[in-house]
Formats: structure tokens, sequence, C-alpha cells
């Protein structure tokens, strides 16, 4: 029995330990190595960043403290089947990346290999006193001497050079380094150095992507690598709760804060339970109201009939004289429509002028904004008794148009309103709203 | 001294103390609202109904204005520009600017007048206006259907032609509010309306070749 009962524990035990192992963060290594002799550095790097594969290469050539030589290095990366999966040149100079444009499957070995060229430039300035035979120069800087130095370095890939002899002009010198192998979870020694490293989490997009100011928007980001315990930070002036963790999406609420967020595009990262950041961000953008479009409807005639606005909302029940609607929507820093509900459109219109002398007058009033961005106002002169206005009458006005939220206002028009006998007009001066409106 | 005597003069303290706060509690009131500060106030070219509306919409206090009637399109403006001033002291300069003008109070409420003939229309008594949830263009319109106004629109031939505009005159939305008065005058009820449907001010002036036009607008 006393058998049985400790067989029983230690199964339990295994389990455990075999379950423990099992959800451990799988462990990637990446290896570095570098070298540094006869004036050229060299190194190498590979890494697993978001289950992509990156492989960097450089070499600094720095032969005589001088710019004679120079080098260029560029890399591949194969998988087992020797499908090349990478071999885009950098432009760079002594930098190269390579990386994979999906994924890694565990279990697959990848292979990086990096090429170093180095090019070794003899300038007749530089050469002090040339060899025999060849005419001394009188200053100009055309290869007029040949130059003869024996040189040789290799780095830890073993790339090897040997420079030995004349030259003329420009040469060339190249070589090609064995190829490194990488396999998930196992130490791969290239050089002198290695190193183990966590995956960090990969952040691919979320979903939205932007949200009004003053507001807390619930959004999904998408990625992999997302465990429990990660968070999330969307930048200065967002704070960021997150309400559920699943191995690619992690949703979360923004709050924006009015007067600490900055508009536009903040970068949103995620970091792991163990600290590790994510290297890849996406941008969730801070809409700010900055602007109004108009949208100015016909001219309606009214002999007697009511003023309806955009919804058929009856404003004067009955008028003689002359309107349009107006549509106005909000737009961000971006001139993109502010779809989002919470904003109130203030409007307050300043008398100018009017004739007959003492009609008309100052007014405000607030309007709420729809879920797409809009609200309609309308335009209009009349009488409420018969006949319409005459020639002669009319009200000029100033108006001042001004988008709230909670803790915020932004000013965002100014319209000149011209509302003569026959016919009602409005223009923006926004781009002066010190404009007198005469 | 019998005790006849001493309820006649318990009396006559009582009412004579009655008395002295009817007179005393308007002032106390006037006085309070003539002090408000309106702290920056400047206007330029502007008539003085506007500048009486903004110092009105500024200050709080309501203002009833019957203007002087239009002459020939003729436009007189003035400009107002007071740091710190109390409502009196505005009130006191655009009098100034435009002397054509005097104010007094009545109760919570500023009349502005003419200092010559005043308007016949605002002086006419009605004998009872009674309205029930309405707002301040339906009160006003009821007020002008009432059969004393009416009658003398229709001796002097006056038509109401208040030029009216959008955004500012829609009566969608305004507070609606229920009025009985007795034995007041159209200046009064007025008064009444604004401060009932929650306006600063109305301003009153006759146009028109023949002044038989008027402009009642209240905001």
């Amino acid at each position: 029995m006393k058998k049985t009962i400790f067989c029983a524990a230690l199964l339990i035990f295994i389990s455990c330990l075999a379950a423990t192992r099992s959800n451990a963060q799988q462990v990637f290594l990446f290896s570095q190595s570098s070298c540094e002799r006869d004036g050229v550095d060299c190194e190498s790097s590979v890494e697993l960043d978001g289950g992509i594969i990156w492989g960097y290469s450089s070499t600094e050539v720095d032969y005589y403290a001088s710019d004679d030589y120079s080098a260029y290095v560029d890399g591949e990366l194969y998988d087992q089947n020797v499908t090349l999966l990478d071999n885009e040149w950098d432009e760079e100079d002594f930098i190269a990346e390579v990386y994979t444009s999906t994924p890694a499957s565990p279990g697959t070995i990848y292979i990086e290999r990096g090429y170093h060229d180095v090019i070794a430039r003899y300038y007749y300035e530089d050469i002090e006193k040339g060899p025999e035979g060849c005419s001394p120069c009188d200053g100009c800087n055309t290869d007029c001497y040949y130059f003869y130095n024996n040189w040789y370095w290799s780095d830890p890939f073993g790339f090897s050079f040997m420079n030995g002899g004349y030259f003329s002009d420009w040469e060339n010198l190249y070589g090609y380094g064995p190829s490194a192998e990488i396999e998930n979870d196992e130490t791969i020694y290239l050089g002198q150095t290695f190193q183990s490293l966590q995956t960090p989490p990969r952040v691919t997009g979320i979903s939205p992507n932007k949200g009004l100011i003053t507001t807390t928007v619930s959004v999904t980001i998408n990625g992999n690598g997302f465990k429990s315990g990660a968070t999330v930070n969307a930048g200065s002036g967002i704070t960021v709760s997150v309400t559920s963790i699943s191995g690619s999406h992690i949703n979360a609420s923004f709050d924006i804060d009015s007067q600490t967020s900055t508009g536009g595009n903040h970068s949103v990262t995620v970091t792991s339970a163990s600290g590790v950041t994510s290297r890849t961000s996406v941008n969730f953008y801070v809409q700010i109201p900055t602007s109004l479009s108009l949208s100015i409807g016909s001219l309606r005639t009214h002999n007697g009939g009511s003023i309806t606005d955009c919804q058929g909302t009856v404003l004067v029940p009955v008028a003689y004289g002359y309107s349009r609607l107006l549509t106005y929507t909000v737009l961000d820093q971006t001139g993109a429509a502010i779809t989002q509900t919470g904003m109130t459109a203030t409007e307050a219109v300043y008398l100018v002028s009017s004739s007959p002398p003492g009609s008309g007058g100052d007014f405000e009033k607030s309007v709420s904004i729809a879920s797409n961005g809009t609200f309609c106002d309308v335009q209009a002169l009349y009488h409420e008794t018969s006949p319409a206005p005459a020639s002669g009458e009319y009200i000029k006005a100033k108006q001042l148009l001004n988008i709230t939220l909670p803790g915020r206002l932004d000013a965002v028009r100014v319209n000149c309103l011209n509302q003569q006998h026959d016919d009602v007009t409005i223009t923006d001066t926004t781009s002066n709203p010190n404009a007198s409106c005469q | 001294m019998n005790a006849k005597i001493m309820v006649r003069i318990c009396l006559l303290i009582g009412l004579a103390m009655y008395g002295a706060n009817s007179l005393v509690r308007p002032q106390v009131k006037d006085t309070r609202m003539l002090d408000r500060i309106v702290p920056d106030f400047q206007i330029t070219d502007a008539p003085a109904s506007l500048v009486l509306q903004r110092i009105a919409a500024r200050s709080g206090v309501p203002i009833g204005m019957e203007a002087v009637p239009e002459i020939d399109g003729e436009r007189r403006t003035i400009d107002v520009t007071l740091k710190g001033a109390t409502v009196k002291i505005l009130l006191d300069h655009v009098i100034k600017k435009d002397p054509r003008y005097v104010w007094q109070t009545a109760g919570s409420v500023i009349d502005v007048f003419p200092t010559g003939a005043r308007d016949p229309l605002l002086a006419t008594i009605v004998s009872h206006f009674e309205v029930k949830n309405v707002n301040k263009d339906e009160a006003i319109r009821a007020l002008e259907n009432s059969i004393e106004v009416k009658r003398i629109l229709a001796i002097t031939s006056l038509q109401d032609r208040t030029l009216k505009s959008l955004p500012g005159d829609s009566e969608y939305g305004l507070p609606k509010f229920s009025l009985d008065v007795r034995n007041s005058n159209v200046r009064s009820i007025l008064n009444s309306i604004m401060l009932k449907s929650g306006s600063n001010s109305w301003v009153f002036f006759r146009y028109g070749a023949g002044k038989d036009s008027f402009s009642l607008l209240m905001r």
C-alpha cells in the first residue's frame, strides 16, 4: 500500500514537472560573434523576434585609420530545404540584414550566411614614395603610381583576404564565410560568445486604430506571443487598461486624456510579464477636432409654410422668405471625419449690421453631433407675415463654431453670414478669424 | 389711554412699517442688479439696441427696449469700451452716448425708452392675458392677438414685420411656460414673457415710410 502511494506521488510529481516544462516560455537562442584584427572589426548576430528570424552582419574596416579601404556586407537566409528566404541586398555600407518574411517554424533549421566584401582603394596621394620604375607624380590625384603592399586578415567566420603585389586603379577583393546553422532551442557558437533571449511579443495590428481625444476607446491588439501578465503602452496621455489576453489578441481600453494626450500617432507596444517589450509596434491615432467641412443645400423659398431642418423638424411654423440647409462634418488633423459620439458643437452668432437698423441680434446654442460626425444647421431670412423680405432688408452676422468635449474646447470655424432679401450665403473666414464680416 | 387708542397706534405703526418695507424692498433688488460688474465690455459702431442686448447678455440683467422709430434707414451707432464697469455705469454711458434714451428699473427688469414720445402700443393695457405651455414667440403672437392690441393695431394700421433669421430665431426647443396677468400694459407683459422664457432682452421699434411696420424681437 505504501509503495502504491509512493508511486502515485512520484507520477504526480513527474506529471507536474512535465506540465511545468511544457508550459514554460520557449527560449530561443541567438549568437553573436566579433573580431578585431588589423584594424578590421566585424560582428554578426541572429535572433528571433516575434517568430521572425533576424540576422545581422556588419564589418568595419579601419585599416591604417584611413578610408582607403571599405567593406560591403550582404547576407542570405535559407531554411533546411535550401529555400532562399531572403537575399535582399542592404544598401547600407557595413551592415546587412536578413529576415524571414513569415514566422519561423519550430524544428526547422535556418541557415544564415554573411558575405563580407572588402574593397581596397589606393590613391596616389596616400603613397609617399612610389616603387622604382614609376615616374614621380607632379601632384595630380590620378592613379599614376603602382602600389606594393602585402596584408592579410580573417574574421571568425573564416573570411580571409590576402593582398600581395601590384595593383592599379581600383581592386575588389571578396570572400565568403562558412554558413552558420541556427535551430530552435539549440546553442550555436559563432565566434567567441553566445547569449539566450526570451521571445518578445510581436504586435501586428490594432483595431480601431484611432480614437477621439477625451474619450475611452475599446481596442483589440493583434499579434502573437501574448501571455498573461502582458502590459500595453500607448504613449503619454493614454491610460491603458487590459481587459483580456489570448495568444494572438489583447483587448484593452484606451482612456485618452484631454490635457496630457497629444494628437497624432501614438506607438503601441506590448511588454511581457518578464519585461520583454515587442520590437514591433503599431500606431494608434489620437484625433482632435480641427476643422469643419460644410455642405450647403440649395436655396429654399417659403411662402407661408414652415422652415424645417435636415431631419424635417419644424424650426419656424410660418415663414415668408428664404433658407438653406447646412450640413457640417467635424474633421480631425488629417481631414478625416471624426465618427465618434460625445462631441457637441457650440455656435455663437454676433450681429454685425442689419436693415432695418435694430433688427437681429446675438445668439448662442449648442448642438449634439451625430455618430457620423455631422450636424445640421439652417440659415434663413424671413418674416412671419407676407410678404417676404424686401430689397434692402438684410442681416449680416459673424458666426463662431466650436467643438466641445469634456474638458476641452476646440475652435474650428468662423463664418460670415450674409442674409439678403433674396438669398442667404455663408463664407468661411477661418483663415482670418478677425474678418469684419461687413 | 384706553384700549381703542392703543389698537389705533399699533395699527398705524404696523402700516408705517409695511409701507417702509414696500418702499425699500425693490430698491434693494434694483441696487443689487445695477451693481453687477461686467469685466470687459467693448463694442464699436453698433446701434444702442445691440449695445443694450450685449449688456443684458453679459450681465444677466434683462433689458426691454423701445427704440426710437427708424428714420429713412438712418443708422446711428455708438462705441462703448469699459472695463470692470457696473451695469448702472454702462447704462449711463450708453445714454450719454445716445441721449435719445432714458432708462429706469421696473422690478427685476431695466426698461429703456425714448426721451420723447413713447409708443402707444406698448402702453396699451390688456385686461387679461393668459397663455399656457407656450414658448416666447407663441406668447408674443398671443399678445398681438389679444383684443386690446389687435384693436390698436387695426386703428393705427400697424403690422408686425419683424425681420427674423436662422439659426438665431428658431422656435424648436425653446422653453415653455404659462403666464396669467391682468390689467397690465404691453411693455410690462413683454417683460414678464422675457423673464418667464429666460430671455435676456427685447427690442421694439417702428420703421417703414409711414411707420406702419414694427419690429419686436426677443432674444
